[in-house]
């Protein structure tokens, strides 16, 4: 029997890949998770195991070639499966259909499980179905989202299970789940360092007051205080390339992944719940550009409107709970960032110059969280200085630049 | 939201219920077989006879079509009759006067009369009644648009589904269970009614969700204790009225259970389980962890030898099973 040998589905964001090199010839006996050949998708290079055995017959997709997921790119002469299917010949179509047709294009999965799947951003493709027919059913998806979380949150739940009998249960949004899940495995696997430290912003405050009606009338945009944070630690992140990176803790080979675009995410509160809408390159915006992208972005995050991809692809996070009229706080590291900054309000605050004068000053607190397999203290506390240096420089680019 | 524990039976909340709306309005009038003096087969219509007399009370001939076609008539004309068919089988004689009378008296008219009408009767077997004394029947009355249909499992819904019936204003097939009316159950002393199309979860749990009404909410309510005892929290909803449907609170608790099993006395070929599956694949599709179960009878004309009645009609392990079958602890062969 001919078997195809198909892109797989790596990862839950893979698309396509290119081939970089097959690792078996022509004539070549291959046994199942046998590595077969090895492609690059946008994030990383991985090598692709074969699901069926046999010799290989025929390869389809050479080298250097990018297909999309789901493409042939090989056929195998089964040895194995001929000879089983000598002994019951058109015995089960069905059977047969499913595996030439490979795992990757034909799974069962329930409805509720393909939506749950979605939510959590598991792989069906690596998910064993415990349902009939290997359907992959709702408690298969929950278990491998559950795998991510560490095994002793849920003996703790036992424990709370029998506390909360008397009190209000409240059952979670998805949203709600998603929030503590991806916090729980920050907190859980994430070793976070926090850095704190103090500045004026009172260039920042004169800037916007000159500037933000007239920008206002002709551009029709707001100027706000966040727009100057994003554009400084964008600006900042440029300088501090191991900040703007993600510690990807693949099996076995764990590395820093320093990404190329700078894209800054703002934690938006909404009814039971935060989203972070992303604003992409934010480093070559101008504050008028940020200040609209903003805007629109938070308007979408409240009316439930956003899409995917723009909450997609941060590699950095501002949190600021500066207007419900905090001091400041501590955020946890959103991965897989390796950091996010904590604002506070602006207060009104003595401060002694050089000269030992007390001035009144409007400060902010910046709390900064990292992640520790990333970047060490000094690195950190190098990051959250120049940013305040950014932040009172009262250099900004406020309208587009040519690129 | 009870005051008092009284506990009264099946056959005796419908009879308050009847009694206190003749007591409400003398518009309110029952026609039926045996009725009168007699008090109806099942004793439902007991003592009515002596309190409101014959004027209010009227023994019909043997005639279901007869005594439908004069409902319709005083209904269109400005009584509101409360017509008793015996046996549910018999309904099938009148079904002209049903389906193409009382039903459609409304919107034919566009409007310039209505048929404020209930026809009680009951249905189901259990008893040894035969083929053509123990059909369940609520679907065929389903399908028809102009017909509501009402099928309570206990007393206190019985009680106050028929007084939402008798002032509904347009026909309403009330259908009782031969084998409830002496189920006993809480009824208050005080007035209360309940809306039609407002369906009740009368057990709570997360795992699956078991859909049904009539007598098989009790059948339910078994298979509920005994899958507790393999850990398995059943819901079940209790439908109570087919028309208007309340799947809301079907479509909520699937978004909880992401199963469900519909059960119905009714045969299940063609029956009101397919309906409801059927709208919560349109409506719910993104909620169902397995394909929804139908547990009904055996497509087979009830037997009346009491042991093959038994083996035809649902019983308390059949909706075990399906509620395995929904949870993939038992796998259909495939």
């Amino acid at each position: 029997m001919r078997q195809e040998i198909v892109l797989p589905k790596l990862d839950s964001s893979m698309e396509e890949a290119r081939i970089v090199s097959w690792e078996v010839k022509i004539g070549d006996t291959i046994k199942i998770d046998d590595p077969i050949l090895i492609v690059e998708t946008e994030k990383s290079s991985l090598e692709v195991e074969s699901e069926v055995e046999g010799t290989l017959e025929e390869i389809v997709v050479d080298e250097g070639e990018t297909v999309p997921v789901g493409t042939v790119l090989a056929y195998v002469s089964s040895g194995k499966h001929s000879t089983e299917q000598k002994g019951s010949s058109d015995h089960n179509p069905v059977k047969e259909e499913n595996i030439s047709l490979g795992k990757t294009e034909r799974i069962r999965v329930s409805p509720a499980a393909r939506r749950l799947a979605k939510q959590r951003g598991v792989d069906l493709t690596k998910i064993k179905g415990s349902g009939p027919r290997g359907r992959v059913i709702l408690k298969d998806v929950a278990e491998a989202a559950a795998n991510v979380v560490n095994q002793s949150v849920k003996t703790e739940n036992k424990v709370i299970a029998s506390i909360h009998a008397k009190g209000k249960r409240v059952n979670l949004t998805s949203m709600r789940k998603t929030i503590a899940q991806r916090m729980t495995a920050s907190f859980m696997n994430v070793p976070q360092f926090q850095i704190k430290k103090r500045v004026d912003v009172s260039s920042i405050v004169q800037l916007r007051q000159a500037v933000v009606s007239s920008i206002e009338h002709s551009a029709g945009v707001r100027l706000s205080f966040n727009d100057f944070l994003i554009q400084a630690v964008a600006l900042t992140l440029k300088k501090f390339p191991r900040v703007n990176a993600s510690f990807i803790d693949s099996e076995g080979d764990p590395y820093i992944l320093e990404h190329e675009d700078i894209n800054i995410g703002l934690a938006v509160a909404i009814d039971d719940g935060l989203v972070v809408p992303v604003i992409h390159q934010a480093d070559q915006l101008s504050l008028i550009e940020i200040a609209e992208k903003r805007t629109e972005l938070v308007e979408k995050a409240r009316k439930g409107l956003l899409k995917p991809e723009e909450m997609r692809g941060g590699t950095f996070t501002i949190s600021n709970l500066g207007s419900v009229g905090v001091d400041e706080f501590v955020a946890i590291v959103n991965p897989p960032e390796t950091g996010i900054l904590a604002v506070g309000n602006i207060i009104e605050q003595p401060v002694l110059t050089n000269r030992h004068e007390t001035l009144i000053k409007p400060m902010i607190t910046l709390n900064a969280s990292f992640d520790h397999r990333t970047i060490d203290g000094a690195y950190g506390g190098r990051f959250l200085a120049q940013l305040c240096d950014q932040l009172q420089s009262g250099q900004w680019n406020i309208f587009s630049t040519v690129k | 939201m009870m005051s008092t524990n009284r506990i009264i039976s099946y056959a005796q909340a419908i009879n308050e219920a009847l009694k206190e709306e003749m007591a409400l309005d003398d518009r309110v009038i029952l026609l039926g077989e045996d009725i009168g003096s007699y008090g109806g087969v099942f004793k439902v219509t007991k003592g009515l006879f002596d309190e409101f007399g014959k004027e209010r009370v009227i023994d019909t001939p043997i005639s279901e079509t007869g005594f439908i076609g004069a409902g319709v008539g005083a209904a269109m004309t400005g009584l509101k009759p409360v017509i008793e068919i015996m046996w549910i089988d018999f309904s099938l004689v009148a079904m002209d006067q049903i389906i193409n009378q009382a039903a459609k008296m409304a919107y034919m008219s566009g409007g310039q009369t209505s048929v404020p009408m209930v026809i009680r009767t009951q249905g189901g077997g259990g008893r040894g009644n035969g083929a053509q004394h123990s059909q369940s029947l609520e679907t065929l009355f389903a399908h028809i648009p102009g017909l509501k249909v009402v099928a309570p499992s206990t007393p206190y819904d019985a009680k106050g589904l028929l007084k939402s019936s008798i002032r509904e204003g347009s026909p309403v097939i009330f259908i009782e269970h031969k084998m409830l009316y002496s189920q006993k159950g809480e009824v208050p002393e005080e007035e209360y009614t309940i809306p039609l199309g407002k369906a009740d979860i009368k057990r709570s749990g997360k795992d699956v969700t078991i859909v049904t009404l009539s007598r098989m909410v009790q059948f339910s309510l078994e298979a509920a204790k005994e899958l507790e005892k393999e850990g398995i929290d059943a819901e079940v909803i209790d439908l109570r009225t087919l028309v208007p449907l309340d799947i809301e609170t079907v479509k909520e608790s699937v978004k909880k259970t992401n199963r469900v099993v519909v059960v119905h006395e009714a045969t299940r070929s063609y029956g009101w389980g397919a309906e409801i599956a059927a709208r919560i694949q349109e409506e719910a599709f993104d909620d169902l962890d397995a394909p929804v179960q139908r547990v009904g009878a055996e497509d087979v004309p009830v037997p009346y030898n009491l042991n093959l009645e038994k083996e035809m009609l649902p019983q308390t392990k059949d909706i075990i099973q399906g509620v395995k079958k929904s949870l993939y602890l038992q796998m259909e062969t495939v």
